[in-house]
């Protein structure tokens, strides 16, 4: 539901998707743009929480089999995206039980995402329009 | 080598930042076992060095914390995508390269001084009681743990085509190659393709049953390499599965039909005839293939109540002994028949249309997981379906339905017949206490790493 126009300012930013402050924006850009594996890595936790290997998986079947990331390269930027707050774990490792550590998005991480989305979209908005131009030169 | 493989990335594990090793260590092992067979172990060698070099180089120059951009280009990027490593410059990876260097060296001399070291990372499984085995796939290597169950042909991340299949809760289901007696192989075989619209009266089933086999050792069946793998390694793909396996393997593998008529000395049981069978697709066809496993989207079998089955569903020590002198029932569909009485052998189901047009499907003997296996191909489910019953040892049952979403027409209408049978998930539920839910779940994938015309005769 859109907010009305009268609204008070307060009221605007709390009816907004959290990743739409104003102070979330800011804290988005700093990051972006991400590497490939950055947004892969983030896309496949959007379906939720998964395991290291979930995520190559995931990473493997979003990329259409382009991006295959080794542990090493993962467990690399799962340091440095927990590091920023962008991932978070959402369950230990159980070695009794065999439950792996699970990962899953933070707030931020979905802040990061969107934005990035965000800025693609505008790359490929231009990149279409400089084609339709580029194709109507003679 | 598995083995061999495993204990070489152990050690270059071992000589990562014990901060770094100590976080990621575990999940990084587990995920070497599962990506082993689809990444292949260069790339996965080339991935833990270039870690190595990389936590060493950042453990050496901590610096600034670490974007996560990619403004510049790592100079390690190369099969794998970075996130925006730090950038280190050529000479703070030299020393990063140089202290791994030196802990390899280390490492090396070590293992030349005590031959009997092992690197002794811990390695556990996650989604399974047992370690996922792998190995390629021919008559001399017997089918790893739990590789008789389950079903399914699924895409694999490589070119190559594989085959998803529920994980038996124990090794009972691998221990059938080993108890038939290893790789063995027929005496004479002839493989011919079928001539259009002809079918043979074959005399053993290409399915995951265990029925007797006539006297005399002759084989004969006709079916396309699918099913005739499936019969070979005693697993069951889903019809989804077997879909998408067939979409990354030449056209023939899917429309092409075999008669395959062999004699083996003796009086070979149908596991053994399965072990020829083996050897049989390794020489003609050339057949290729290895176990690893994949989480997948599943559906759970379930005790609809803790600890208690439905009236249909009984311990098999209960009911006829399989070598008991069997009698057959008047009418085999009525309720008054033992769970399964209908079959005359234990270790293979049968379906039966009853008069009031309901599907009555039973056996004698078999295993919960048996009858996980069955259901996607009783119901056409596309995903295939794990054991969580928890229930051990063999049963009855008896299940009389109506396939799920598909009521029986009166003949020769569009109008649905009132069977008075409930469907199928509400028949497993009142006659067999079971469930089913839709769940995650890690299974055994068969993946065909080669495949070709058979030979000829």
């Amino acid at each position: 539901v859109m907010p009305k126009k009268t609204a008070s300012p307060l009221l605007t930013a709390i009816r907004k998707p959290i990743y739409c402050l104003p102070s979330m924006e800011n804290d988005a850009q700093q990051y972006l743009p991400l590497s490939p594996a950055t947004l892969h890595v983030l896309l496949a936790l959007t379906g939720g929480e998964l395991h290291g290997y979930g995520i190559m998986l995931e990473a493997a079947r979003q990329s259409g089999g382009q991006h295959k990331i080794g542990p090493g390269t993962l467990y690399d930027n799962l340091k440095k995206l927990l590091a920023v707050g962008l991932v978070e774990e959402s369950r230990p490792e159980n070695p009794k039980t065999g439950e792996r550590r699970m990962f899953q998005l933070t707030t931020l991480g979905y802040g990061v995402l969107a934005a990035e989305v965000e800025r693609l979209s505008g790359v490929l908005r231009h990149a279409r329009r400089s084609l339709r131009l580029a194709e109507r030169r003679p | 080598m598995h083995t061999l493989l495993r204990h070489i990335y152990g050690l270059l594990l071992r000589l990562h930042p014990a901060e770094f090793r100590n976080e990621f260590g575990r999940e990084m092992a587990l995920d070497f076992e599962e990506t082993l067979y689809t990444f292949g172990f260069a790339r996965l060698l080339l991935d833990a060095a270039s870690s190595l070099a990389r936590q060493w180089s950042a453990r050496i120059f901590p610096g600034t914390p670490a974007p996560v951009s990619a403004l510049r280009p790592s100079l390690l990027a190369g099969n794998y995508v970075m996130v925006g490593d730090r950038s280190f410059t050529p000479l703070e990876l030299g020393f990063g390269l140089m202290a791994s260097s030196v802990q390899l060296a280390l490492c090396l001399l070590a293992l030349n001084v005590s031959p009997g070291y092992r690197p002794n990372l811990p390695v556990t499984y996650a989604s399974s009681s047992t370690p996922p085995k792998h190995g390629s796939v021919n008559p001399q290597t017997p089918l790893p743990a739990g590789g008789s169950s389950g079903s399914g042909f699924k895409p694999s991340q490589s070119t190559s085509a594989s085959t998803g299949f529920a994980q038996k809760s124990d090794d009972s289901g691998a221990s059938w190659q080993k108890a038939a007696g290893g790789a063995m192989a027929f005496e004479v075989a002839t493989i011919k393709p079928t001539q259009p619209g002809k079918r043979i009266d074959a005399n053993i089933g290409l399915n995951m049953d265990d029925e007797p086999t006539l006297p005399g050792g002759r084989l004969l069946v006709q079916g396309t390499l699918p099913a005739l793998i499936g019969f070979a390694y005693k697993i069951m793909p889903t019809r989804e599965q077997q879909d998408a396996m067939l979409a990354h393997l030449p056209k023939w593998v899917a429309t092409e039909d075999f008669v395959i008529e062999a004699k083996a000395d003796g009086n070979p049981t149908k596991d053994q005839m399965r072990l020829m069978m083996q050897s049989l697709l390794a020489d003609r066809f050339k057949l290729a293939l290895h176990f690893g496993t994949q989480e997948m989207p599943a559906l759970a079998l379930l005790l609809d109540k803790p600890g208690k089955t439905g009236p249909r569903l009984r311990s098999h020590a209960e009911g006829l002994p399989c070598d008991a002198k069997w009698t057959p029932p008047p009418n085999p569909s009525s309720p008054s028949v033992a769970p399964g009485g209908f079959m005359p052998i234990c270790g293979a189901n049968a379906l039966i249309f009853t008069p009031r047009h309901s599907i009555l499907v039973g056996a004698r003997g078999v295993t919960l997981q048996y009858i996980a296996d069955y259901i996607p191909q009783w119901q056409g489910f596309g995903r295939p379906v794990v054991d969580r019953t928890g229930l051990a040892g063999t049963y009855d049952f008896s299940l009389d339905s109506v396939p799920e979403n598909t009521s029986p027409s009166i003949p020769g209408t569009d109008a649905d017949l009132d069977t008075g049978a409930p469907n199928f998930l509400a028949a497993l539920k009142e006659q067999l206490g079971l469930k089913l839910q839709t769940t995650r779940a890690r299974v055994q994938v068969l993946v065909v790493d080669h495949v070709e015309q058979p030979s000829p005769n």
